[in-house]
């Protein structure tokens, strides 16, 4: 069952110890086209990535959609109303890009051979725009939980776009 | 498949490339993979400058690699222990090769946390990236005793090293 309470604490994830400990299933519509995939885009959509209308996280039990066109993000639990998580109401005209990254990372220890790949900590996910000349982010963390699906943080770290 | 990437370290006159490295250790010696109890550092003296680069040796199915961090994120210094390093989240400039020596390097501190920003510049910006094989920019790093420093090991060091992948 995926986390979906950002209001509250949330419990600490399990440290990932492998390579990529989960990689969520994502839906990019880009106009009348579906693509789908999971873990970071696909080359396809990577390359037409300005053109997102709508990037959604799959999880068992809720699906988190991103609508490009205005920033709104929505939670969507299964067999229940969507709620609307977030909605930046700012200008028809402004220009949200998505954020979608993970970060990975490795230890390196003197006096130990190290020989362990990158491991991914977590993922970022959100739109970042510019208002007034200045950037604006807004989104959340993804981490792996227990059951290798994704817990939600608030607060966009530094990274992706 | 993620990307694939490592870390080579640079040592000796014709910039001798060693690819991979499993360990970062300091000495006093311009050797990768050093064993320090082989290579003593006097108290008072520095090591052997390292040079190390962040190698992207295959994208697979990544699109884009930036934001490298690196710090130290572990282990205590010992009375007049210390490390510089060429990582800074502003006012960057990449750092340049020369044969590395045991002279005194003054750069900046060797972050203790995470920097929360790029401070390992790729094609010489915090804000560059990598979308097909290649390397990073130097890191240059030196670790410095005093006098005062206590004869015998000092305290096993962690670094972390993190990339966003996209």
């Amino acid at each position: 069952m995926v986390n979906i309470n950002i209001l509250k604490s949330a419990p600490d994830p399990v440290e990932p110890r492998e390579p990529h400990p989960f990689s969520p299933d994502w839906r990019v519509t880009i106009g009348p086209v579906i693509f789908t995939g999971d873990g970071i885009l696909s080359k396809e959509v990577w390359a037409q990535k300005d053109l997102i209308d709508t990037f959604e996280l799959l999880f068992k039990g809720v699906t988190v959609k991103l609508d490009l066109r205005n920033g709104s993000i929505w939670f969507c639990p299964y067999g229940a109303e969507p709620q609307c998580q977030h909605h930046p109401n700012l200008p028809r005209d402004t220009k949200f890009r998505l954020i979608w990254f993970r970060r990975m990372r490795k230890e390196m220890f003197t006096e130990d051979k190290n020989t362990a790949a990158f491991e991914c900590l977590y993922y970022g996910f959100g739109w970042q725009t510019t208002i007034n000349g200045k950037n604006e982010r807004f989104g959340y963390t993804i981490k792996p939980d227990s059951q290798k699906e994704g817990s939600f943080y608030p607060g966009l770290p530094n990274g992706g776009e | 498949m993620a990307a694939t990437v490592q870390l080579n370290e640079y040592n000796g006159v014709g910039t001798t490339e060693t690819t991979g490295i499993s360990n970062i250790n300091f000495g006093n010696s311009d050797t990768p993979n050093l064993t320090p109890s082989s290579t003593p550092i006097t108290a008072g003296a520095n090591s052997y400058i390292k040079y190390i680069k962040f190698d992207l040796t295959n994208l697979s199915t990544s699109n884009k690699i930036d934001n490298l961090q690196f710090y130290k994120s572990a282990g205590a210094y010992v009375t007049g222990e210390g490390i510089q390093c060429s990582l800074r989240t502003s006012s960057y400039a990449a750092p340049s090769y020369a044969t590395p020596a045991t002279t005194t390097y003054t750069d900046q501190t060797m972050p203790t946390s995470d920097p929360g920003a790029a401070n390992w510049g790729i094609a010489t910006s915090l804000s560059g990236s990598l979308t097909a094989t290649g390397k990073s920019d130097y890191l240059k790093m030196q670790l410095q005793t005093t006098v005062s420093t206590p004869p015998g090991n000092v305290n096993q060091k962690t670094f972390t090293i993190e990339y966003d992948e996209q």
